[in-house]
Parts: structure tokens; sequence; C-alpha cells
């Protein structure tokens, strides 16, 4: 039995006190299965917090007679320098639970192979969560806590996920906390709706969604000001910025060249084209060695017709001295055939991997063909790497992999987040000695893409990069702004960016 | 579970948790396979080495009394103690906030857990470098190993706390974080590290031995080459000290304790 007890829970923030339950009660008996509904920001996390034991409550008491799992496929507590073995070791040491039985269970279940002996942090986002899937499903528990919808790895393992969870432990309490209906009615016989910090009761789940639902139209037409805010058209957040001046041609600036490379076949991403474009500054003698930037998703910053305009921005630069000359490789992501646009999952491959393939690539592939045309500078602290999303934490894996590469980084709305384990970073930057790197990060307050990405936090993950750069003592920016998963931000201020980098 | 079981549950419960912490941490510092805990004692070897290297040089002309090798190793030694605990604690809570998920991990078991592997590294460093040095014939062995080891121990202690306690207050307290690093560079130069109290003015001395870890040392130093100088110290001033920031640093744990909010 679970049972919540006048339970309040405040968090302080900058003005005053954020009271997120406010007097609940909420009663679970053993082998229960019920629901929590509620709005984003009601209280569904604090709740999932409470339920575990993992936070106290202000005042109130919860009565726990049963054992409460963590969030199920909760990956968090993972260290990442250390394998998937020895984090399950020591999950296993924390529950008294017998090693040798569980590290069986866990290899077993979670597929990992040979991985289940590397860091934790080489793994991708899937791989991850199988490993904390399998992990909370080789400790037993009389309520198992899910946090939203479980989906986990492929199909064929989401199948199994269901059979451990749903079947084989039908007898146990489970507690949903979603804001997805539909998983909800499958798979619970009752539910509460979180409103105004208080648990509302229904003993029909459909009743709960019933109100649920409801009460989020409700919130609308509380407040005149919410109605009037919702007649308005839509608002674009990114409409304040607009693209730097410099983005635009001028008749009395000398161009620089561009030349497209040629990669011979690239034993890193076999079977792949990169397409790669080598910018030149006007006037270059052949002699001197050139600062270089590279940037990731090449096409998007050099297209006539994209906003970044890259090229053009270098020229302007370059007149103006702002900057001194420099070059630039625009570098695509691996694609099977010659089209640009977004490729998927090479893409995610080469840019999310936290490995040194990709720069690997850069160094021994590309750098020898830029080579035929200029003099690179041998300095890291000459040589800036950037990018925008997964191009943006590709640009800091590269330098942070190699930093005798490049000692210069610069990434816009970069995914700090856990698509391939990328929200390990801040951790690791904590726990190792400071690098020779400066880091330029950029992220609008409102990136939050939906979708498969849904639930993955790019304001929170650059700020846990630049916390950690800060506690490092690194020499790093970062610029939040009000705009979206949008270029448009960095479009404005890549001028000011290059010239803090070359500066 | 645990709010209806027995106290003794609790601290086998506690001990479990500490235990596996403490092996997560060991292994994330020194790695399974690299040689990370070569450093543990490389550092404070070659800075006596250093030390010693340089004092030879400078006192040639009229050669002290004192075993330089022991009075560096000594001086070094516990200054790792006060000065590292704390930085390894700074924050600590926040770097592992994921594992608050899991109950019956609570921030005193990452303090301790944190305490036990600092304490074991610089104790095991400074053990084995005495053995290194006096197998050498570099210094002789401590005249006193009793009067070492309760040194050592007081030293601990005041690490210990003073560590929780600075943890703590970090969790709260960007400002303070920022200015502990400085605090301590301005305290290694009133620590004990390159002096002996009787060899100061005799002014200084009444206000040198008011600071805990220049008492430490001086028993430390008592016990190993007591008989070549006048050692200034009092164990009661340190012992209240201790009690006064241990009762602080579990204060502050608590504060911690209620005020951890997961992200």
């Amino acid at each position: 039995m679970i049972e919540f007890q006048d339970v309040r829970k405040n968090y302080p923030v900058r003005k005053g006190l954020n009271r997120v339950l406010r007097g609940a009660d909420l009663l679970i008996h053993p082998g229960e299965k019920v629901g929590i509904l509620g709005r984003n920001g009601a209280g569904k996390s604090t709740t999932i917090r409470l339920l575990s034991g993992s936070e106290l409550p202000t005042s109130g008491t919860v009565d726990r007679r049963m054992s409460v799992s963590w969030p199920l496929a909760f990956g968090g507590a993972f260290q990442g320098a250390l394998t998937g073995r020895d984090n399950a070791k020591c999950i296993s040491r924390i529950y008294g639970r017998d090693i040798e039985d569980t590290l069986d269970f866990v290899q077993d279940f979670a597929e990992l192979g040979i991985y289940f002996d590397e860091p934790v942090r080489t793994y991708s986002s899937g791989m991850a969560a199988r490993l904390a899937f399998a992990i909370s499903m080789s400790i037993e528990f009389d309520c198992f806590l899910i946090d939203e919808v479980v989906h986990v790895g492929d199909h064929k393992f989401h199948e199994k996920c269901q059979v451990e969870l749903f079947e084989k432990r039908a007898d146990r309490a489970r507690v949903i906390v979603s804001h997805s209906e539909d998983f909800v009615r499958e798979h619970c016989d009752r539910a509460y709706v979180l409103k105004d910090g208080l648990f509302r009761p229904f003993d029909d789940v459909d009743e709960a969604i019933d109100f649920h639902i409801n009460s989020m139209h409700e919130k609308n037409d509380a407040k005149d000001i919410d109605r009037t805010i919702a007649a308005m058209p839509s608002h674009d957040p990114n409409s304040i910025y607009s693209p730097h001046p410099s983005t635009i041609r001028r008749l009395d600036v000398p161009q620089g060249t561009q030349i497209e490379l040629h990669l011979p076949p690239s034993s890193f991403f076999p079977e792949c084209q990169h397409r790669t474009w080598l910018y030149r500054p006007a006037g270059y003698d052949g002699s001197s060695a050139l600062p270089l930037i590279v940037l990731q998703d090449g096409w998007w910053f050099k297209a006539d017709d994209g906003p970044w305009q890259t090229p053009v921005v270098l020229d302007n630069l370059i007149a103006d001295g702002v900057i001194p000359p420099v070059a630039a490789l625009l570098v695509e992501p691996g694609k099977a055939n010659h089209e640009h646009g977004l490729a998927s999952e090479q893409r995610s491959f080469e840019y999310d991997s936290l490995s040194d393939r990709y720069v690997r690539f850069l160094e021994e592939e590309v750098f020898p063909e830029a080579r035929k045309h200029i003099t690179i500078a041998d300095d890291p602290a000459m040589r800036a790497i950037g990018g925008f999303g997964s191009g943006g934490i590709c640009a800091f894996t590269a330098a942070w992999q190699r930093p005798d590469v490049f000692g210069q980084v610069f990434s816009f709305c970069g995914s700090f987040v856990d698509i391939r384990g990328g929200g390990s970073y801040p951790d690791s930057i904590m726990q190792t000695d400071p690098k020779r790197l400066r880091v330029f990060l950029q992220v609008g307050i409102n990136a939050r893409p939906s979708g498969r990405f849904d639930g993955l936090d790019w304001p929170s993950g650059n700020r846990a990069m630049a916390r950690a750069l800060a506690f490092k003592g690194y020499d790093y920016q970062l610029v939040t702004g009000e705009g979206d998963f949008s270029h448009i931000h960095g479009v404005s201020i890549l001028p000011d960016v290059l010239k803090w980098l070359l500066r | 579970m645990i709010t209806h079981g027995s106290l003794t549950r609790s601290l086998i419960i506690q001990r479990r948790v500490i235990w596996a912490l403490f092996l997560r941490e060991t292994l994330t510092r020194y790695g399974r396979h690299n040689i990370g805990v070569l450093w543990l004692f490389g550092e404070p070897m070659l800075f006596t080495m250093g030390i010693t290297t340089l004092w030879s040089l400078l006192h040639l002309s009229h050669a002290s009394h004192i075993p330089i090798v022991a009075f560096a190793l000594t001086g070094y030694s516990t200054v790792l103690v006060w000065r590292n605990m704390p930085n390894r604690l700074n924050k600590a809570i926040e770097i592992h906030l994921g594992l608050m998920h899991h109950r019956n991990v609570r921030p005193i078991d990452i303090y301790i857990a944190r305490v036990l592997l600092e304490v074991g590294g610089v104790t095991t460093s400074f053990v084995v470098l005495s053995a290194v040095f006096c197998s050498l014939g570099w210094m002789d062995p401590p005249e006193d190993i009793m009067e070492v080891i309760g040194g050592w121990a007081l030293m601990v202690w005041f690490g210990s706390a003073l560590a929780i306690l600075v943890g703590s207050v970090s969790e709260h307290s960007e400002l303070f974080e920022r200015l502990w690093h400085p605090i301590t560079y301005l305290l290694i130069g009133f620590s004990g590290l390159g002096f002996l109290v009787d060899a100061m003015p005799a002014a200084a001395q009444k206000y040198l031995v008011l600071i805990p870890m220049v008492n430490c040392s001086e028993i430390i130093r008592d016990g190993y080459f007591g008989s070549l100088f006048v050692a200034h110290y009092d164990v009661l001033y340190v012992v209240i000290w201790n009690i006064v920031l241990t009762f602080l640093a579990m204060i502050g744990v608590r504060s911690v304790s209620q005020g951890t909010s997961l992200q």
C-alpha cells in the first residue's frame, strides 16, 4: 500500500514558491493498476518522485508499505564512463541483489552483445534504454512506476518488454503517470486526475479521461486574457530575429572561391558519399597557413537560397578586416545518393554518436583533399568546427575527442540530448580535466522539437553543458534566445560568433 | 519498508548503498585498466621530492636539523586531506542527481562514499610513500607511530566534516562554490605545509596554533621527529573544532536532503 495524506510539495522559484501539491491525498493498494493524468506542469513528475521516495514532501505523510521501483527505463543514473556491466553491478549492489543473477538476466534481456562491456557513453539511446529497462526488470518490486509511454528499442524488443512488464508481472501494482490517454486506458483499472495540486479519484478510467480533457479546455476559458491570446494568430517566436547584414552580398567585396572536393570512398563510413565544398578566401596566394572553419550539414550553410549564406558572410567579414582570411569546409552528412536535404539515420549516426569516428574521417579523409588547394594552420586554436542541431553536438564531439585537431567549437541549437547518449556530456565534462577548447553555444528556449524527439529538452541540455563548462573553467559562451528549433537566431549572430572565435 | 524496519535494517541498507557507490566512484576515478591510481602516489611523491631538492640546495650552507623529507611529506599529505576532500564534494549531489531516483540513495550516502574514497586515497598514498621513503633511507621511521596515527585521524575527521559542510553549502550557493577555490589557496599558506610553529616568531605563534590544520600537522610531525623540535598543539582544541564542524556538516546534509529537486 502507498498512501499520501495531506501531502504538500513546494519548490522555491525566483519569485516565491511554486506550490505543486497542495494537500493531496492518494491511495494505492497492492496489485492495483492506477493511472495518473495531468497537464504538462501539473506536477506529474513530482508525484513520481514522491511515490518512489526519491524526494520527501514539504509537509504531510507518504506511507509506503510496498517496494516501489524507480521510474521505468530511467537511465539517468548511469555513469557514462563505466561499462553496462559495472553500472548493472552498482544498481544490483544498491538493492542488495545477487550480482551474478542480475548480470545474467540483464545481459540476456538487454541484448547488448559485446557492448555490455563497453562504457555506457558509447551506447546509442536505444541501447541505453534497453539496459535501463533490463536492470529495472532484474530487481523485483511490488509496484512499478511508469513515467510516460515506455518506448524501448525496436518493435521486437518492445513486445518483449510488454510481455515482461504487463504479463509476467501482472500481479504487481503499477502506477502509470502520463498525458497519453490511450496508454492509461489500455493498462489501468482506475485513475486520478492531477489538477490544482490535488488528486481527483475516478473509479472509471474513461470518466477520468473525459474530466482530464475537459479540464484542459476549461483552463483556456478560465481567464479572458487566455481567450485573447487564443484568438490571436499564432506567434512565431523566431520573428524577433532577422538575418545579419553581413549575409547580404556586396558588390565591392571580392569573392572567395568555392571548390567542390571529390573525396575517395570513405573507410570510416563505407558506401556513403559526403558532398564537400571548400571555401578559399579571395586573394589567397597559396603560401600561408589559413585558419579553418568546418561546418556540418554544409549545404545549409552554403546554399545560395538558404538563410546562412556563409561564403558571403566570410567574404564580407574578411574584407572588413573583422576576421583574418580563413578557409571553410562545408561537409554534408553521408548519403547513398546525391540529393540534398536531410538524410535521417546516417546523419544521426555520424553526428549524434559520441565516438571519434567522425573527426577521424575529417582529419584522415577530408583534410588531405583540402590540402591540395590550401595550407591548413596546425594550431588547433586556429581551427573551428560548428553546426546546427546534431551538427552542433557533432562539432563538440569532434573537438572533445580530438582537441589536437579542433580547439574551437560553435553550436546552434546543439542536440546535447539523449539521441545517442549526448546527455551524458555535462557529466563527462565535470569529471574530466579541462581540455584546451573554447565553446560557443546558442539555443532557443522554445527549442523542443516534437515527434520522435518528444521529451528531449534542448534548452536544458545546452544549459547543463554551459554549467559543466563553467564549472571546469572553460572559455565558453551560452546565448539563449527566444526562438524555437530554428536557424534564424543563429543566422543573426553568426558573424559575431566568428569574430569571437577568431579574435 | 524503511519507515517500518528497525534501525539495524536501515544501517544494513545504508552500508550496502555506500559500498555500491564507493565501488562506482572508485571505478570511475581510477578505471579498470588505466594507471590513474598511480597518480595517487605520483603527485605527493613529486611534490615531496621537489621540495626536498629545493631545500637541500637552499640549506647547503647551514644544514637544518629538521628531516626535510619527513617534513615535506607530512606537510603535503595533510594539505591533501583538507583541500582535496572538499573539492571532491563540491556540487557532488548535483552531479549525481540521477542516482536519487533510487530511493535508498540519499545525499549523505554520496558524501560518505566520496569521503571514504578520498580518505582511502590520501591515507594509502601517505602510508605507501612513508614506507618507500623509509626503506630507501631518505627518512627515519616515525618515533611514535601511535601519535602519527592519532594526528592523522584528527586530520581526516577534520577534512571529512569540512568536506561535507563545503559540499552541502555548494549545493545551495553558486557564489560559495566559486569562492571556495581561492579560499583554499589562501589557507594553504597558513596550513603548516611550509613551516613549524616553533620556527615562527613568538608573536605569530599564538595565532598560528588557532588554526586546526596547523595543530594536526604539528601532532603528526611530533610523532615523526618530535625529538628534533618543540611541537605546539592542543588536541582538545582540535576535537572541539571537529565536533562543531561535524555538527554543522550534519545540518548541511539535512538541508540538502530536503532541498534536492531532480530534473
